[in-house]
């Protein structure tokens, strides 16, 4: 991980066309600035992790569980 | 084909109904490749069948069969990723999660899946929604 120290206003570029600014730090928050290309998708990391944990979940079906979905 | 299947053992599918999606699923991004399945003829639930192995399938609600508000946006260039050009192409699942008792399976509405009928493409979206999580109850609860 490259892991850099910015102040206020001060940004970071991702290869030519991502850039990353910090645009203010206030109560343990900061607000980041993200300007990419539309076709590239911007989520929040725990959002991710929670659908990536969500699908994991989702591939344990007991299969009696699915004995009921006969009986509904 | 013969496909191997985590419901049905080995069972026939035409190739030309497999579902390519290129981004995989979230947490399963080498599984590129799906076959939708009807789950008993009943038809509020079908499932999704990882090729590459047998034991990823997922359980798969048309939204609106139980949550009539669902209400999302996505936006056209986001489904390019899938080559949407019509509402029309589009068919839209969630998945489900079944824990110990089946009442109470929810569905996850903040990742939904969309695929392409037309051209057999799907992916997994996350919306930037705030109305929405990954576990909305499909069945009522029951009360004791």
């Amino acid at each position: 991980m490259l892991v850099l120290t910015r102040k206020q206003d001060e940004g970071i570029m991702l290869g030519n066309n991502i850039t990353i600014k910090v645009l203010g730090i206030e109560d343990g928050k900061v607000k980041i600035g993200i300007e990419a290309p539309a076709e590239i998708e911007i989520h929040r990391q725990e959002v991710y992790d929670q659908i990536r944990q969500e699908n994991l979940d989702a591939t344990y079906v007991k299969n009696d569980a699915l004995d009921k979905l006969k009986m509904k | 084909m013969k496909i191997k299947t985590r419901f049905f053992d080995e069972i026939t599918i035409d190739p030309e109904n497999v579902l390519k999606f290129e981004d995989g699923m979230l947490g399963f991004e080498e599984h590129k490749e799906f076959a939708l399945l009807e789950l008993f003829e009943m038809d509020d639930f079908v499932a999704l069948q990882s090729l590459k192995d047998e034991r990823v399938a997922f359980i798969l609600i048309k939204p609106w069969n139980f949550f009539k508000t669902y209400n999302i946006q996505i936006s056209d260039m986001e489904l390019e990723a899938i080559q949407i050009d019509s509402e029309k192409q589009i068919a839209l699942y969630n998945v489900v999660t079944i824990p110990e008792s089946f009442n109470d399976a929810t569905a996850n509405l903040l990742a939904p899946i969309v695929i392409n009928i037309d051209k057999r493409k799907g992916k997994q979206y996350v919306l930037n929604d705030d109305a929405y999580t990954t576990r909305h109850r499909i069945f009522p609860e029951e009360k004791v």
